[in-house]
């Protein structure tokens, strides 16, 4: 891989859309999460405080696995959402709702810091930041069936761990991109802007 | 004969691994080696261990976290060896946290999807891993190392049984075999215990004889 771009987002924030938009426009190889089987997922709808660890755990094992897979692509890659996301929203997430042991959720972490430590950083990160007024609508036109139930709270809570996060970061340039009131793909002024951003890192 | 200074000077840059069962004093044997090469020792997570009390008190509810935690513990002492780039001794190897799982797996005490979700995690991370020179494997046999537990008498251990330890034993003999065929394996009679100096001068005639470069005449 010559260069890496991460995209970073909340569900219905506009991530695929961006990557699709980038490799359109840009040639970069687009790298979404293949669909993998976790076998604790069923496990872990039934009984969440049982199985969050397992199951996390399973996730982190496969996008640490595909991060792994990026230096073996050639050209710049575009990642739709990076193993940091796993970490530091969905199981922070889960482990601030009770779901896991504070002991679990700190061997999680540790495993998690390991695993930074062993890859390569991307050379930028693009974090598209929404309202969840903005992504309620979006996945309301969308109709993704599963996910019209997703409570309000709950994306709620994602943003603020994103932006908890996002603050912190430090492991490359960040681009924050206002996914909701900047619109690269239907405005020229907004994508003439964009692409300024976005160049140097291509 | 080996000098100490011969020693150090060929094992200086040496990253040795001791194996053994549990109780067969590996840690005493670690210290002592360390401190004769002037390597680094790093130890493994006891007194520190999160989970060692809840693991012997529920194995099987706990197996998965112990061993996830052990092989993190571990993985990071290999990226410290890396890092330093210089020789260092381990108390107990990486590998032999599988041993300790297939057996887990086979007692009924770990799940065989959480043993898959392990062995996945052990493959992705054996990328950044860093091969140890030469594997002192101290050999003594379970009842021994039974006896030697109940002498030392940690309380979580009181929980280890006979059936435990011959299972572990079985599977170590079968794992110095295979692992032998990647990283050279020196066995050492460790019913007696044995010299911390002998042992030394074990592994120096090993790692000299290591250097395949070999002088025929045609």
């Amino acid at each position: 891989m010559r260069k890496f771009i991460a995209v970073a987002g909340n569900i219905g924030a506009g991530k695929s859309s961006l990557v699709e938009y980038l490799e359109a426009r840009h040639g970069l190889a687009p790298i979404y999460e293949p669909y993998t089987q976790n076998p604790y997922l069923d496990d872990f709808y039934a009984d969440m405080p049982a199985w969050a660890f397992h199951s996390q755990l399973y996730f982190l094992t496969h996008k640490f696995r595909l991060h792994l897979t990026l230096n073996d692509r050639a050209g710049t890659v575009v990642l739709d959402r990076s193993i940091y996301e796993d970490a530091e929203i969905f199981a922070t997430h889960l482990a601030r709702s009770g779901y896991m042991t504070e002991r679990d959720f700190q061997t999680y972490c540790e495993l998690y810091e390991s695993m930074k430590a062993a890859l390569r950083p991307p050379d930028l990160l693009i974090y598209l930041r929404c309202s969840v007024r903005a992504i309620r609508k979006r996945i309301r036109l969308r109709g993704r069936p599963s996910e019209q139930a997703i409570p309000s709270s709950y994306l709620r809570r994602l943003n603020a761990l994103y932006e908890t996060w996002v603050e912190r970061y430090d492991a490359s340039p960040v681009l924050i991109w206002d996914s909701e009131n900047l619109d690269y793909l239907g405005n020229l002024v907004d994508g003439i802007e964009f692409r300024r951003q976005i160049q140097p890192f291509l | 004969m080996t000098t100490a200074h011969d020693a150090r000077a060929t094992l200086e840059n040496a990253f040795i691994g001791i194996a053994g069962l549990i109780g067969v004093g590996k840690t005493t044997l670690a210290r002592g080696l360390a401190e004769h090469l002037g390597l680094y020792v790093h130890h493994e997570p006891v007194q520190d261990n999160v989970y060692l009390e809840d693991f012997y008190a529920d194995t099987a509810r706990h197996s998965f976290a112990m061993q996830v935690y052990l092989l993190n513990r571990r993985f990071q002492q290999h990226q410290e060896i890396i890092w330093r780039g210089q020789g260092a001794v381990q108390d107990r190897t990486i590998y032999e946290d599988g041993i300790f799982a297939r057996v887990l797996v086979d007692m009924g005490l770990m799940a065989p999807r959480d043993y898959e979700t392990y062995v996945g995690l052990f493959r992705n991370l054996s990328n950044f891993m860093c091969r140890p020179t030469a594997i002192v494997y101290l050999h003594c046999s379970p009842q021994t190392c039974f006896e030697r537990i109940q002498l030392r008498a940690r309380d979580f251990e009181r929980g280890i049984t006979m059936e435990y330890l011959e299972r572990l034993y079985a599977a170590y003999e079968a794992f110095v075999v295979e692992i032998s065929r990647t990283i050279p394996v020196i066995r050492v009679p460790w019913e007696r215990f044995g010299d911390t100096e002998a042992v030394v001068a074990a592994i120096t005639h090993e790692v000299q004889r290591a250097h395949y470069l070999r002088d025929v005449t045609l």
